[in-house]
């Protein structure tokens, strides 16, 4: 347990950003929580938009009509429809990003890719250290928060995946879901590299055992002193989760940082966080890190 | 000459003896007198400040630097103290009509307090409102009605997707709406993998499509009914929490101010607002403006705009007055009179609000008293339409130049009229004065007091005494020295002096401000602790000199016989005349040689002067007038037989005036007569028909020309001027002058007829005209009638020898 914790001032290596935009609210918070954490470990962005080849498709079908999404009017659309819509919808991403970027000293680019979203995403951010991505996209009809292309890219990708909510930003409190793995290690140690000296960590203890979260809380103790950063320790157990999430789910401004470990228990754990608190979630997953 | 009667040294100045002005130095004289000899201008001052109604404004006139305005001024501020104080007024948002600001009237000083009391309200409604919508109760309200919303929302749509699910259907969102596509596990149908189904799949996939859409278009259709539900619930509570947050501050105001309806009503209409628009002070959550136009845009809505325009505009603060208010204008233009409707710029536009309306000075001097100059009131444009339409309609309006004239059709804004009740005094000149009488037929309307201010006042004991405190009144105003009594004297006789004449001051102040100080500066520069007759003299000498270099210039030609004056011997048909140069305040005389020929003619009298347009009307009146006199006098029995020209010699820049036609005569009757006049003696004076000798202007100066001359070439005893008789109590001559005639070197001789004169040139007797009509042989009369019946006859009898009718 104790060489675990000392490992805990390794940190998440970002030296290339990617996020992905489409023209969804989210994903405009997305751009500007990609561009904080930019500043933050002085990397790059690459933004990309994905020509979804399953909108092309359909404008191919026997049945291309669609519903307006205002006016209710059933109406045909042709592939000319469907492709001019496209990308009216990327020039207006381009342009926001390329305004948002150039507000900064951030070096920065921007790729349209067509394909199929998942697809092309996976693909892409093999090549970067961070994937930023908001919530959910365009689509308002999905039940609940996580659209249904986030949530499997989050199933899929291994690197380190930061989802936004719309309307939300990065900024205090900085809170860390203590787990005794190394992604678990990695993310206190991102969590303490993105905190501001004079403000405190939360660090949330999930353990039904009293006395393993006692010593958990001793040696996240110790490791506080020595690394002269102040934190406060919050521990609960399964059954009274639900607490916490209840307490933090109002918040629009922070970061929650959660390691994510390819297991049904925790994939559950992250999905009820991603659908029921607000707050932009740091996703560790592959230990890519830097000492 | 000594029989000839002339005038003593004591005829020629008028002194005054210092032993009566009764003090040694004006340091003792306590009592201050600012001006003396004004009743008639006090008396209609005092009518126009004891009549309210309209129209009674007055216009003191006078020439400049006699003091009116501090005389008005002075009238204006011992009234004011007694007037009652004037309200305060104050400009408000107006919320029906923004663009026509309102105007209420405040008592005096609550305006300043109900500007306090509204900042204080805006500040503590900020904080209250803030507080309120941060609130748990609030928030938890307002994300109650969102949360519901959504879950109904999202509850037709998920049933929707489950039975899209059900149909093998999947539901995608597109650029501009949901669309519906046949799926299997592995997600959407390519379209190849379409068109490889039957055409029954086909049709059964197209009948669910259409039943989804008609699904969907009842939800979507459904989802703005929802929204305007949501929104209006989310409004009525912003309402119910503004209320409750601004109530109690409201009504605390609407308590103070509960004897005023105007200020209860804007209190209220205050409270309307910020419940109507409780939006606007909700938390925000937005970014950082990155763009100019998101700036204005937020500028312009939001709490914090309509707190801004709260405000009060505070625009005549009586607070710190007592009784009403006197303001005098310096610079009376348009929008400094009216007032004005000021602009900021805003990112390249020029915007203005309610806020930016400035009062004018008839703002400021309303319920009170308002002096201008008439002449700078007269010269700025539009300035006294302005003042007229404001005294006319009894209101202050508010308007541009540019918008009273129709120029400009952008919109502004119309402040509501403040109600007018002022009293103006214009200060300006007679000739203003007699101008606007005579050509704006509504002056007289609005003008109704002329309050007429002289410049000159008699030179007698009681006036002299007032004379003397005045003098002392200026001394310690401009914060000189005492004066001895002498020096006193000395500026007395020197007013006298600056009026022409030996029994008249002048009650122009500012002269005798500036002689004071000057005679001050000189009196600091002898050493002298109070200040001596002799230091004034010099003030009055270097004045002199500051001014008479063509004076100098003049003198210096005719003494280098450049012009020609002779001033002694004899000489037929020559004579020195005088005449009277002003170069401003300065005024000095030159001699000017004037002759006359004669020959045969029809009895016209050419003034060549005339001929040639350099001659003035009067003048040439005043030559006609001889040819009156010759006709009169020697033309009963025997026709006028010449022809004559008379000329102004070496005179080069006009003349004007009949202060030389008795000296033209005296040049005539020596060409006709063939006597000779002497040079020794100049002459000035106007002649009627009668040959009367009448008085002439600037008698001193005149004199004092020819003295110069004749002091420079040398006095020898037997020169001197000759000068209407009717001149004699305007003589306040120079003191060598004086001199020289009590040393019997320099003689004045003043006459009431042409006789008289022609008696002191010629030395010879006039003669009067006897019973029989003629005159008395060897008289000067007699000369002339022989020499024009000679000339009578002659030219009968070259008409006679021409064959021409003589007649």
């Amino acid at each position: 347990m104790e060489a675990t914790v000392n490992k805990a001032n390794q940190t998440i290596c970002v030296d290339r950003i990617l996020v992905s935009l489409d023209s969804s609210r989210h994903s405009f918070a997305a751009l500007q929580a990609a561009i904080q954490l930019a500043h933050h470990f002085d990397a790059t962005i690459h933004g990309v938009f994905v020509e979804d080849i399953t909108l092309l498709d359909l404008a191919k079908m026997p049945f291309r009509q669609e519903v307006g999404e205002y006016s209710a009017i059933v109406r045909e659309f042709s592939s000319e429809d469907m492709s001019r819509g496209i990308l009216v919808q990327s020039r207006w991403v381009i342009k926001t990003f390329k305004k948002l970027i150039n507000q900064t000293d951030l070096q920065g680019d921007f790729t349209v890719i067509t394909g199929n979203v998942n697809e092309v995403i996976a693909n892409e951010t093999e090549n970067y250290d961070l994937l930023v991505m908001g919530k959910s996209g365009t689509n308002t009809m999905q039940k609940g928060r996580l659209g249904s292309t986030t949530r499997a890219i989050i199933r899929e990708q291994i690197n380190p995946i930061l989802i936004v909510e719309e309307g939300n930003h990065l900024g205090f409190p900085t809170i860390v879901l203590f787990e005794n793995t190394n992604q678990g290690m990695i993310s206190l140690g991102t969590c303490k590299s993105l905190l501001d000296p004079d403000d405190t960590m939360i660090i949330v203890i999930l353990d039904d055992d009293p006395a393993s979260t006692q010593s958990k809380k001793i040696l996240l103790s110790e490791w506080a002193s020595e690394n002269q950063i102040n934190i406060s320790i919050q521990s609960y157990s399964t059954r009274t989760l639900s607490r916490f999430i209840q307490k933090i789910r109002g918040l629009k401004k922070g970061l929650f940082v959660l390691p994510y470990l390819q297991n049904i228990t925790s994939e559950q754990m992250v999905n009820l966080f991603l659908e029921r608190i607000s707050l932009p979630i740091l996703l560790i997953k592959t230990p890519t890190k830097c000492e | 000459m000594s029989r000839i009667p002339e005038l003593s040294s004591e005829e020629l100045y008028r002194k005054c003896d210092p032993q009566q002005l009764g003090f040694e130095t004006t340091a003792e004289i306590e009592e201050e007198v600012n001006i003396v000899g004004q009743e008639r201008a006090f008396s209609a001052i005092s009518l126009s400040m004891n009549i309210s109604h309209p129209g009674y404004n007055i216009f003191v006139l006078g020439p400049t630097g006699m003091g009116k305005r501090e005389i008005v001024q002075n009238f204006f501020e011992e009234r004011a103290a007694t007037d009652t104080t004037p309200p305060d007024w104050i400009y408000v948002h107006n919320f029906k009509t923004p663009d026509e600001p309102e105007a209420i009237e405040l008592p005096p000083g609550k305006g300043s307090e109900y500007v306090k009391d509204i900042d204080g309200l805006i500040e503590e409604m900020q904080t209250a409102l803030s507080a309120a919508f941060k609130s748990e109760e609030y928030q938890n309200r307002r994300q109650g009605i969102i949360e519901t919303f959504k879950e109904k929302q999202s509850e037709l749509f998920n049933d929707l997707q489950e039975k899209a699910n059900q149909k093998g259907l999947a539901m995608i969102k597109t650029p501009s709406g949901i669309a519906f596509a046949p799926r299997d596990d592995e997600g959407v149908l390519s379209p190849d993998e379409v068109n490889k189904l039957s055409e029954e799949e086909r049709d059964q996939i197209a009948q669910n499509i259409k039943g989804l859409q008609e699904v969907l278009q009842k939800i979507l259709q459904q989802v703005p009914v929802w929204q305007r539900e949501a929104k209006q619930e989310i409004k009525e509570i912003n309402i119910e929490m503004a209320n409750f947050a601004i109530g109690g501050l409201i009504n605390e105001l609407i308590e103070k101010y509960n004897y005023h309806n105007d200020i209860v009503e804007h209190i209220k209409q205050i409270q309307d607002q910020v419940v109507e628009n409780a939006d606007g002070f909700l938390p925000s959550d937005e970014q950082e403006p990155t763009h100019f136009i998101e700036v204005i845009s937020r500028q312009q809505n939001g709490g914090i705009a309509l707190m801004e325009k709260f405000k009060v505009n505070l625009i005549i603060d009586n607070s710190e007055r007592k009784g009403a208010p006197v303001i005098f204008e310096n610079n009376p233009t348009y929008p400094n009179l009216i007032g004005r409707v000021e602009h900021y710029a805003q990112m390249g536009m020029l915007r203005t609000d309610y806020r930016m309306i400035k009062p004018g000075a008839m703002h400021s001097a309303n319920g009170g008293y308002l002096i201008m100059d008439a002449r700078k009131l007269l010269t700025q444009p539009y300035a006294w339409e302005g003042l007229k339409r404001a005294l006319q309609s009894k209101e202050i309006e508010i308007e541009s130049i540019g918008q009273a004239l129709s120029l400009i059709s952008t919109v502004s804004l119309k402040p509501e009229p403040v109600p007018l009740n002022l009293k103006i005094a214009l200060v300006g000149d007679r000739l203003l004065y007699y101008l606007l009488v005579q050509y704006d037929p509504e002056f007289s309307e609005l003008f109704k007091v002329e309050a007429d201010f002289e410049t000159e006042i008699e030179w007698d004991e009681t006036n002299q005494e007032l004379y003397a405190k005045m003098i002392a009144t200026v001394i310690k105003n401009t914060k000189t020295r005492p004066f001895k009594n002498s020096a006193v004297a000395r500026l007395i006789e020197q007013s006298a002096r600056q009026t022409s004449d030996s029994e008249r001051l002048n009650t122009h102040l500012q002269d005798l401000s500036d002689l004071i100080i000057e005679s001050d500066y000189w009196a600091n520069k002898n050493g002298h602790e109070a200040v001596i007759d002799l230091d004034v003299q010099k003030a009055i000498d270097t004045k002199i000199q500051r001014a008479d270099r063509l004076r100098e210039k003049f003198q210096k030609s005719i003494l280098r016989d450049i012009n020609l004056i002779s001033t002694e011997g004899e000489v037929i048909g020559q004579i020195n005349g005088l005449s009277v140069y002003s170069l401003g305040a300065f005024m000095f005389g030159k001699p000017t040689r004037i002759t006359a020929q004669i020959s045969l003619g029809k009895g016209q009298v050419l003034d060549i002067e005339r001929e040639v347009e350099t001659g003035g009307p009067i003048h040439s009146k005043g030559v006609l007038i001889l040819a009156g006199f010759l006709k009169g006098r020697y033309a009963q029995e025997v026709p006028l037989s010449l022809s004559a020209s008379m000329v102004f010699e070496q005179s080069y820049g006009g003349v004007d005036g009949d202060s030389a036609s008795s000296t033209e005569l005296f040049a005539l009757l020596s060409a006709i007569a063939e006597v000779p006049i002497k040079q020794n003696i100049a002459v000035t004076g106007s002649v009627n028909q009668h040959g009367e000798i009448q008085a002439i202007g600037g008698v001193n100066q005149k004199v004092e020309g020819f003295y110069d001359i004749c002091k420079q070439r040398g006095l020898t005893g037997n020169q001197g001027v000759l000068i209407p008789k009717s001149n004699i109590i305007h003589l306040m001559l120079r003191r060598d002058v004086v001199k020289s005639v009590k040393e019997d070197k320099f003689h004045i001789y003043p006459v009431d007829h042409i006789d008289e004169g022609i008696e002191i040139l010629t030395g010879i007797k006039s003669g009067e005209k006897q019973t029989d009509g003629s005159y008395p042989d060897n008289s000067f009369n007699a000369i002339v009638n022989e020499r024009l019946e000679y000339m009578a006859r002659k030219l009968s009898e070259f008409g006679k020898a021409s064959g021409s009718n003589s007649e």
